[in-house]
């Protein structure tokens, strides 16, 4: 089955050209000290110059080349959703493997996470950045927290349907226990959802540190990021449109070619998600 | 999702193509024309406002907006300029710096200075009435010039000070420690907080407990303050204006926040009437907007990098000496400076014209050598430490003072503040090494705010207070001139701060707003001013 996936994966010409602009992206940002320049270095002397062959993406109010800003500002937006990707679908399919298969915890984890869900992201984000304080730990841990609830739901749908499957009351019948049929049906059967799952929570994770940076919060000022180039900019856009304009495609490249990828998954796996 | 990747794809096509064909030129090229500027004007020549077509109009609130919004509403209680706006339209000092930086008188009707005696004699205007019903008396005046002596505004003012009284219901003698023409200048609101409250108000209240409320003589009365919201000043009925004083049109002023992010759509949309002291960085797109009024004071603020001589690694003479070497001050002021004419290399704090414009210690300034800031740094035995700098964000040019020390050899900590924190801060010998400060324009150079020895850096010498002594002290002109040449000297020499040099002021209106002129100084000039609408 999974070969058949990857099979169908492959010809779509979808995938082919996200994965791409994904590897690209994020190619970019992890090889930034070899193919940009500093992105912190300031030259007030030769602000607002538009983009040209010394400067690719032309420079900022204060001189800084927004090609570096903007190679180097993928850094913290991908590599901070990756790392919340991993930890949110990590958590949020263990508890919808158990609210899913317990009917007891389902009843007190899936109130918990609509409770969450209640709560619009950025608000429930800046609550708790508020409380906890900003930095990139306690970033990592609100967008986990956010992001935890839509990979339990999902998950915990997916095993909703495995749980009354034939081969799991056959296994049931031949003495297996909770823990061998969670491991060895129910996980696998919620794979493909929480493969899909990952690339949204991905795709969310990319747009709030964006909006969090934009509004002054979260990372350090100091350092690069999509969301802080954007806000500086709004001041001068109007005649120096090029100081938003690549941060802002950046970013819906990074998030327009995840989401994409998450839609050609979901066709190639065969998986109802949400 | 296909469609949204085509539509990247396209955009990204797009723009890449937009970059290649720019042309190679800066926006200030395309931007539109400046408006001309008199770098070199007297200082009594900003340049001036389109005169207005109609006849006053009397009423209306005028909304002013603040960048930094009052702390509180007791100007003798603070440094903080912008916490002076509610007493600058509440209140009247013995005399008033106008416009121009020139010294009229006030509240006083008449006055004598006899410098043999050491004494100045204040006769107040009669019938004066204060916002609680009560008149002015020379009481108010005493309990006020008193409270203003012990502020940290009132330092200099203090040291001359031997005593005051009221002499009778009108008359205040001034008694000084030492002979000193500056004292109407000394006491000329509201470039400094010199304003006469109410006795009755003040209380037993020490000047480092701010006042909530107060009663004084001005043509508003503060009607309401919300922290971080707005102060609501009304107009006054029974104000005694001065003879062949100015007009007071609106009922209202009103004083909001502002940020740099919606001050320009604020203003256009009419939102705000006035904003004094609008951000040089936004000149260009306001300088084209029609739906605004842009008025430029040139050579009207200072910018300057204020170093801790109390605390901190700065406390070290070499540290200090190792900063000016380090700082090249054109890129400083260009970080916040969009256009070339809006600025002026110079050391003077006082404009072309200004009878105190002074190229002392000239020779000290714009050399920067990073090789001797290294060396410096090595002979005052740094070691690394963290240079903290105290950023409250509304200027970039802490963002490459940073950049300067860096590459000279300081480990920069660039220290992100909100503006309470940071006013907070500063007042902390022990939490800084610098941070950026911007100075206005002054009427003389004893209220100098930065050579308060309060004043957060806390400069206090003994060659300084020589010179401050002399130019407190010496009758002539002359005299004073040559102390304040010395004392600008002692700037560079002794480096409590690096000036890196002025630039221009602007301030922004709405349509609605007439008759407003530009100024100099961080106090916004409403005197004549009328809404059309």
């Amino acid at each position: 089955m999974l070969r058949r996936s990857l099979v169908r994966l492959a010809a779509d010409p979808t995938a082919i050209v996200s994965m791409l602009l994904l590897l690209i992206v994020s190619g970019a940002a992890l090889l930034a000290p070899w193919i940009a320049g500093s992105p912190t270095h300031v030259d007030p002397a030769i602000q607002f110059q538009p983009p040209s062959r010394t400067h690719p993406f032309g420079t900022d109010q204060l001189g800084r080349d927004i090609y570096a800003v903007v190679v180097y500002g993928g850094r913290p937006a991908l590599g901070i959703s990756a790392l919340v990707t991993l930890l949110s679908v990590a958590i949020g399919a263990i508890l919808g493997i158990l609210a899913g298969y317990y009917s007891r915890a389902d009843m007190i984890l899936m109130r918990i996470v609509d409770g969450l869900m209640a709560f619009p992201m950025l608000v429930l984000l800046i609550g708790l950045l508020g409380v906890l304080g900003p930095g990139v730990s306690t970033l990592v841990l609100g967008l986990t927290i956010v992001l935890i609830p839509p990979a339990a739901r999902v998950v915990r749908s997916a095993t909703l349907v495995v749980k009354e499957s034939a081969m799991v009351e056959a296994a049931r019948s031949l003495g297996a226990g909770d823990f061998w049929i969670l491991i060895r049906y129910i996980a696998p059967a919620a794979l493909s959802a929480m493969t899909v799952q990952s690339t949204l929570s991905f795709a969310s994770s990319v747009l709030a540190i964006a909006a969090l940076s934009f509004l002054g919060i979260g990372l350090d000022p100091n350092t690069p990021s999509w969301g802080r180039t954007l806000a500086d900019s709004q001041r001068y856009f109007a005649y120096a449109w090029w100081t938003a304009a690549f941060a802002g495609i950046a970013i819906v490249i990074a998030v327009g070619s995840v989401m994409a990828l998450g839609d050609a998954l979901r066709d190639a796996l065969d998986v109802k998600v949400g | 999702m296909k469609r949204l990747l085509v539509l990247t794809t396209l955009i990204l096509i797009v723009s890449v193509v937009l970059g290649a064909c720019s042309a190679k030129e800066t926006p200030a090229s395309t931007a539109p024309p400046v408006a001309p500027t008199e770098a070199s004007a007297p200082a009594s020549a900003p340049t001036a406002a389109p005169p207005a077509a109609a006849t006053p109009r009397r009423g209306g609130q005028l909304v002013v907006g603040s960048m930094t919004f009052p702390t509180g509403v007791d100007a003798m209680a603070t440094t903080q300029r912008a916490s002076w706006m509610p007493m600058t339209y509440g209140c009247e000092g013995l005399f008033f710096a106008t416009i121009d930086l020139a010294v009229e008188d006030a509240l006083v009707d008449t006055w004598t200075y006899d410098p043999d005696a050491l004494t100045y004699t204040f006769k107040l205007r009669s019938g004066v009435n204060f916002h609680d019903g009560t008149v002015l008396t020379a009481n108010d005046v005493v309990v006020s010039l008193t409270r203003f002596a012990a502020s940290v505004n009132g330092s200099v003012f203090s040291k001359l000070m031997e005593s005051i009284e009221a002499t009778d219901d009108l008359t205040v003698v001034l008694k000084l420690t030492q002979p000193s023409a500056a004292v109407p200048a000394m006491l000329a609101a509201p470039n400094v907080p010199a304003f006469i409250v109410s006795a009755a108000s003040i209380g037993e209240t020490p000047p480092t407990e701010p006042l909530t409320s107060f009663a004084c003589t001005g043509p508003y009365q503060l009607a309401e303050y919300e922290p971080d919201q707005y102060v609501l000043m009304q107009r006054f009925e029974q104000y005694t204006p001065r003879p062949d004083g100015p007009e007071w049109y609106p009922d209202e002023i009103k004083i909001v926040p502002t940020n740099v992010s919606n001050v320009l759509n604020a203003v256009a949309t009419g939102a705000i009437d006035v904003v004094n002291e609008f951000p040089i960085a936004e000149y260009t797109l306001a300088a084209s907007n029609p739906d605004v009024q842009l008025l430029i004071a040139p050579y009207a603020k200072q910018y300057l990098f204020v170093l801790n001589t109390k605390g901190g690694l700065t406390a070290n003479p070499l540290i200090r000496q190792a900063v000016l070497a380090a700082l090249s001050p054109e890129p400083i002021l260009q970080s916040d400076v969009p256009e070339p004419e809006l600025y002026d290399l110079n050391v003077s704090w006082f404009p072309p014209g200004s009878p105190w414009h002074s190229d002392a210690g000239m020779e000290y300034y714009n050399h920067q050598d990073i090789e001797k800031a290294k060396a410096l740094l090595a002979e005052a035995g740094y070691q690394g430490e963290p240079f903290r700098i105290l950023d409250y964000q509304t200027t970039n040019t802490p963002i490459v003072i940073e950049q300067q020390l860096t590459e000279a050899g300081f480990n920069v900590e660039r220290i992100l503040l909100d503006n309470a924190t940071f006013v907070q801060r500063r007042t902390q010998p022990e939490e800084w090494e610098g941070f950026s400060s911007g100075g206005s324009s002054y009427t003389d150079p004893t209220v100098f705010t930065f050579i308060n020895p309060a004043f957060p850096g806390w400069w206090d010498t003994p060659e300084k207070q020589e010179a401050i002594e002399r130019l407190t002290v010496e009758p002539e002109y002359a005299d004073r001139k040559a102390a304040w040449d010395d004392l600008q000297t002692l700037m560079w020499t002794q480096v409590p701060w690096v000036r890196h040099g002025s630039l221009a002021q602007l301030m922004l209106a709405s349509k609605r707003v007439q008759d407003l002129q530009p100024t100099r100084i961080t106090m916004l000039y409403l005197q004549n001013v009328w809404l059309s609408e």
